[in-house]
């Protein structure tokens, strides 16, 4: 320690406030279509939850870093420096682990959000009448097309996911 | 001038008692108090002055909000964050800049959205704690987690100058490929292979002086096995170094013979990552000949019945070993057809 280079992670800055806006936007909409709710409304979910698991996401590597093996690090520290000329089968991994992890994330940051704001939940049961005969068929309807949020979140996360992989592979193949 | 003085009085004259220039004086006077004094008085009054610099600033910054905000951003909690951070690394001695630089996003956060926290009791005139108002509360929310996102750049920063001080020679790389980290000051000099060289070439000379001349040749001759030997002298040489650098098993040493009587290159090869997949190597050239050094030896002897220690002096030929300036890195491999290691 002690030395302080002109060594700046000034791209990675760039790039991830670029992703973090495609983030928000695709997921912002699906959110909207799938929940049918304010668009505004969609929007703060996503950015929440989307800057929550960025920093969440930091600092399970400033944990974890320390803790890897030397030929890990090794592998690490030439990503990062210098970049990946194919896509190795680590990456991949560590990219559908951060997939589920986000989605665990978003999932758990919705419902803070939610405390946060003092919002009741958007799935709320209207009473159910007993005294009426509504019939098998409706209710049946109704267990099936009440928007659910797990599901919103989950195609939103897989679409921002897609969408990223997408421009970190044509980076990989223009360059 | 006259007026500037006159404005500036006027400015930082106490409106009345409870006001920014108040605590400013204050400061000001603790710190010509603090010259006066040693040891921990000193320690003490320069922290009351910072505090109330602190304060002051603050107030300030309330004061002036509208001057102060460009384009939406009220800049007063980064100022006052930023003061924080002074006041960490100077006065309480075992906070690190880096620490202090990686908390003053998240610092000037609190700052910003505390206003919120605070309501006055409308009884008795005094500030009391409540819930922020619910329209407040989601513009709170992203202000304090962007800033959080801010402090893991800063974070970053610092995990890259820790690889950097570990593993110094990936700065004479180039990070063109990168999707991190642009090199504001890349410079091939950084690379360590130098260091390497000049190990293996003192290990070289000292190891020739005490050879004879043959032996130097047998040694040229079986350098394949010898390399190895002398890569792993180096190497525990290196480890010895008073800085110890992580990337010393990343450097292999390489040798070949290029020339009779008999010209020797020497390659310091770069294992580590790089920007080309064989990474660099940094060549010496270097020249082995014969030298022929006067041996003293003594031994006792008898002289005249009696004993005592004579001193002979006799040529002996040993090796001798020259070299020139390192090459510039390059990014291949030496070439192993010769008698290589």
């Amino acid at each position: 320690m002690g030395t302080f280079t002109g060594v700046m992670p000034l791209r990675a800055v760039a790039f991830q406030i670029m992703f973090l806006l495609l983030a928000i936007a695709i997921e912002g909409v699906i959110l909207q279509a799938q929940l049918r709710i304010p668009r505004k409304l969609s929007m703060q979910y996503a950015a929440t939850t989307n800057l929550l698991a960025t920093a969440v996401g930091w600092m399970v590597f400033f944990i974890v870093e320390p803790l890897l093996a030397a030929d890990w690090r090794k592998e690490l520290i030439g990503y990062v420096f210098f970049g990946i000329k194919t896509i190795p089968v680590p990456v991949v991994l560590v990219g559908f682990g951060m997939f589920l992890g986000t989605f665990l994330l978003k999932l758990q940051g919705a419902e803070w959000l939610d405390m946060i704001l003092e919002k009741a939940p958007i799935e709320k049961k209207t009473a159910f009448d007993p005294g009426k005969f509504r019939g098998r068929q409706r209710v049946h309807a109704d267990f099936q097309l009440g928007p659910s949020r797990p599901l919103a979140i989950l195609w939103a996360n897989a679409a921002s996911f897609s969408a990223i992989s997408l421009l970190l592979a044509l980076r990989l193949f223009v360059h | 001038m006259q007026e500037f003085i006159q404005d500036l009085r006027k400015q930082l004259t106490p409106p009345q008692f409870a006001s920014w220039q108040t605590l400013l004086l204050m400061s000001i006077f603790s710190v010509f108090l603090a010259g006066l004094v040693q040891g921990w008085v000193r320690d003490l009054i320069s922290s009351c002055g910072w505090i109330w610099l602190i304060l002051s600033t603050w107030w300030f910054v309330y004061e002036n909000k509208k001057t102060m905000t460009v384009s939406d951003w009220f800049s007063g909690p980064w100022i006052v964050g930023g003061l924080m951070g002074g006041f960490l690394v100077s006065t309480v001695r075992f906070v690190p800049w880096s620490t202090a630089l990686i908390l003053w996003p998240p610092l000037s956060a609190v700052i910003a959205v505390l206003p919120n926290f605070i309501a006055t009791d409308n009884d008795t005139k005094t500030p009391k704690w409540t819930k922020p108002a619910l329209s407040k509360r989601q513009g709170m929310l992203l202000l304090t987690l962007s800033h959080l996102l801010i402090a893991c750049w800063f974070q970053f920063y610092f995990v890259l100058q820790g690889w950097l001080s570990d593993y110094p020679s990936l700065r004479a790389d180039r990070f063109d490929r990168s999707a991190f980290v642009v090199n504001l000051g890349q410079d091939e000099n950084f690379s360590r292979g130098r260091d390497v060289l000049r190990t293996a070439e003192d290990e070289l000379r000292k190891k020739f002086a005490t050879m004879s001349w043959p032996e130097v040749e047998r040694w040229l001759l079986e350098m394949n096995r010898e390399m190895p030997k002398l890569n792993t002298e180096v190497q525990a040489k290196l480890d010895r170094q008073k800085i110890r650098f992580a990337e010393n098993s990343w450097w292999g040493l390489k040798g070949k013979v290029t020339g009779g009587e008999y010209d020797l290159d020497l390659y310091a090869v770069w294992q580590g990552p790089s920007s080309k997949t064989t990474g660099y190597t940094i060549t010496k050239s270097c020249q082995v000949s014969p030298n022929t050094v006067m041996i003293r030896t003594t031994k006792p002897a008898l002289k005249n019945g009696k004993p005592t220690i004579v001193t002979e002096s006799k040529p002996k030929v040993v090796g001798k070993i020259k070299c020139e300036m390192p090459s510039q890195p390059r990014f291949e491999q030496p070439d192993e057809n010769g008698v290589g290691a």
